[in-house]
């Protein structure tokens, strides 16, 4: 497996064990504890895909989704929202930021890792050709 | 943050150095504390010390770098921004008096202005100066590389108590998933079962109170069991989970209500709630239901956890209750069965009922554990069920049998045996079936066993038997008394019925024993009725 992985979350112990289980799957992964940082990075680092917590210090992984449609070279990157409230977010946003995936925590790594799979081998050839 | 800075500041005090904190206005985060005894003195006098940390402050900020100075009174300032989150808060200034001071041109002119005694503030300074101005570089590399050093052990700290702290709450999840499928193993009655649910529940995700409600088949409240400190009728709680909270359930997902209104339902004190329904196969049975989360709002994690025991817990309260229904059914079968068998003479009508019963009791007496006993009731029950295969006309015959009918009737533990000799779970069944007519004097049938030779199931019922048949009237002979019947068990002590038994037999308060056979007669007379009125 390849790809760079983004993980946003401020739930640090979130960060340690969905990194764990992409990097131990292959992947190279980097993580932000909230919205900003991970907005900085998604910028600088342009990964593959974003998996970020729904509440976040400074700016929400929804927020974070929609400013990364806003810029062409963040625009395509799908995005994995994480949550223990789903039932707090419309429907509407989740289309409006392009949000491929919600999972409702707790969730087990290994239905991440094989979200991450399922989403990457839909995507990655498309961002290949462009 | 601030265990961080008070870290630090305690670090810098053992080697002489003072630390002030600044936030990003260059203002003082709690009392500024000046360095040494003479800055104290300076800073009663007019907080000089403080407005050049303060002027440093807004410098670092400003430039959003390190920076030293001096205080008017020749004191080293070091000072290095503070970042939380990326973003720039403040600054940590370090001070110290360095050896120059004694002799510097500042001193003494400040000395002058505030008419201090010279050479008393030169003495007094000289105690606290352990460094030299020159130091000051290094004192502002050391300050840059403690703070960072001392954020993020803070960082490091913080994560590793909140891993614990979600540790163990997986833990507690996880054990309480342990203990409801260990209470599945000791526990049958669906309300200890519930009740032992709803508290282990109410510890773990930190609530209130946790309702367990059971509805009957026709959707009325069943039963309610309630635990926690929250005053709520456990009554009304069951109506308003039955009528409000149940018909919300959407593919048999928990129901998560984190603004309750209560809409004069009289659950004022709910404020929120979290149901998961009790279902199987798509059948409802009612609803696990946490009340009042201790810290906030109720999440998807509460969620998962609840639907998770409320899964569990239905599939076992079915399993109790299709395991009471099929007990009743096979027992319901056995008495409609026996009484067909009772009914084929109308002398021994709810005998065979009776005969279970006595047999049942004196197995207890016996001191026979409650499973055996049972098992007692049962042969009891079928003990005669090998009558089936005897013709009416002999079993009603009345007065004397000739030997040829009396050798049919013998056959009947035989036959009884036979028919249920399929039938592999009740084998400890048939044998007290086969020997009720073996006599302890080897006169008995149909093998003539003797004493121990017959089985105590025998035993038992062979005496129940012959005392429903003393207090019954037969066809031969009417009803004897209670005192005639007993008279006569005496008797027969010994030759045909057991003397051991005998003696347990007459320790029992027979006229209660009578009353209560009496009173299942009058049950089982409606079911014999309707057989009887059969064309």
């Amino acid at each position: 497996m390849t790809g760079k992985i983004l993980i946003a979350d401020d739930e640090t112990h979130i960060l340690h064990v969905v990194s764990l289980k992409l990097r131990n799957a292959g992947y190279e992964v980097i993580t932000a504890v909230d919205g900003e940082e991970a907005l900085d990075l998604c910028m600088i680092e342009t990964p593959d895909l974003v998996i970020t917590d729904y509440q976040m210090p400074l700016m929400s992984g929804v927020q974070l989704c929609k400013c990364m449609r806003a810029n062409p070279a963040t625009r395509d990157i799908p995005a994995i929202l994480l949550t223990a409230r789903e039932f707090d977010i419309e429907p509407e946003e989740i289309a409006e930021a392009r949000i491929s995936a919600v999972m409702a925590k707790p969730f087990a790594p290994r239905e991440i890792l094989e979200k991450v799979q399922a989403l990457l081998a839909v995507t990655k050839p498309v961002r290949g050709k462009s | 943050m601030n265990r961080t800075l008070a870290q630090l500041r305690m670090h810098l005090r053992e080697v002489g150095l003072s630390l002030s904190v600044w936030d990003s206005q260059a203002r003082p985060v709690g009392r500024f504390q000046p360095c040494c005894r003479f800055c104290q003195f300076v800073a009663d006098a007019g907080d000089l010390c403080a407005a050049a940390a303060s002027g440093l402050t807004a410098r670092i900020v400003g430039e959003g770098r390190p920076g030293k100075s001096l205080t008017p009174c020749g004191c080293c300032l070091v000072g290095v921004p503070v970042h939380l989150r990326r973003r720039l808060v403040g600054a940590v200034v370090a001070c110290y008096p360095p050896r120059e001071i004694s002799q510097g041109e500042a001193m003494a002119c400040l000395c002058d202005r505030l008419q201090l005694d010279r050479q008393a503030m030169a003495l007094a300074a000289t105690k606290d100066c352990r460094h030299s101005q020159a130091e000051a570089d290094d004192f502002l590399r050391i300050l840059g590389w403690m703070l960072s050093r001392e954020q993020a052990l803070q960082t490091a700290q913080e994560e590793l108590g909140n891993l614990s702290a979600n540790l163990s709450g997986t833990y507690e999840e996880l054990n309480l998933l342990y203990a409801i499928s260990g209470a599945m193993n000791v526990m049958r009655q669906p309300r200890e079962f519930l009740q032992h649910v709803c508290s282990q529940l109410a510890e773990v995700i930190s609530v209130s109170a946790v309702a367990g409600v059971i509805h009957t088949a026709g959707g009325q409240v069943g039963e309610v069991v309630l635990v926690g400190d929250v005053v709520l009728d456990p009554r009304q709680v069951g109506e308003v989970v039955i009528r409000c909270i149940l018909p919300r359930v959407k593919d048999h997902q928990p129901v998560l209500d984190n603004s309750f209104q209560a809409q004069g339902q009289g659950l004022e004190a709910v404020r929120n709630l979290l149901a998961a329904p009790l279902a199987t196969e798509g059948r409802s049975i009612g609803m696990l239901v946490a009340i009042n989360k201790r810290a906030g709002d109720f999440d998807s994690i509460d969620s998962k956890l609840i639907g998770s025991i409320g899964n569990q817990a239905a599939v076992f309260l079915e399993y109790i209750r299709l395991y009471a229904d099929m007990k009743d059914l096979l027992m319901g079968v056995l008495h409609a069965l026996t009484a067909s068998i009772d009914a084929k003479d109308t002398y021994t009508r709810g005998h065979s009922q009776r005969v279970a019963m006595i047999s049942k009791r004196l197995a207890e007496e016996c001191g026979l554990p409650v499973e055996k006993a049972q098992r007692v009731y049962l042969a009891g029950l079928l003990h005669d069920i090998g009558k089936i295969g005897i013709p009416e006309a002999v079993l009603r015959k009345p007065g004397r049998l000739t030997s040829e009918e009396y050798e049919s009737v013998m056959l009947h533990p035989t036959i009884g045996a036979r028919i249920l000799a399929g039938i592999r779970q009740w084998e400890d069944v048939i044998v007290g079936i086969l020997t009720h007519h073996e006599r302890p004097d080897g006169k008995g049938y149909p093998r003539g066993l003797k004493g121990e030779e017959v089985p105590l199931e025998g035993r038992i019922i062979g005496l129940a038997d012959s005392l429903d048949a003393m207090t019954t009237d037969r066809t031969y002979r009417a009803a004897l008394s209670l005192p005639q019947a007993v008279e006569e068990i005496r008797r027969n002590a010994g030759t045909q019925l057991d003397a051991d038994l005998v003696g347990k037999l007459l320790s029992l308060d027979l006229e209660e024993l009578m009353t209560t056979l009496d009173r299942s007669d009058e049950r089982a007379g409606g079911l014999l009725a309707r057989m009887e009125d059969r064309p």
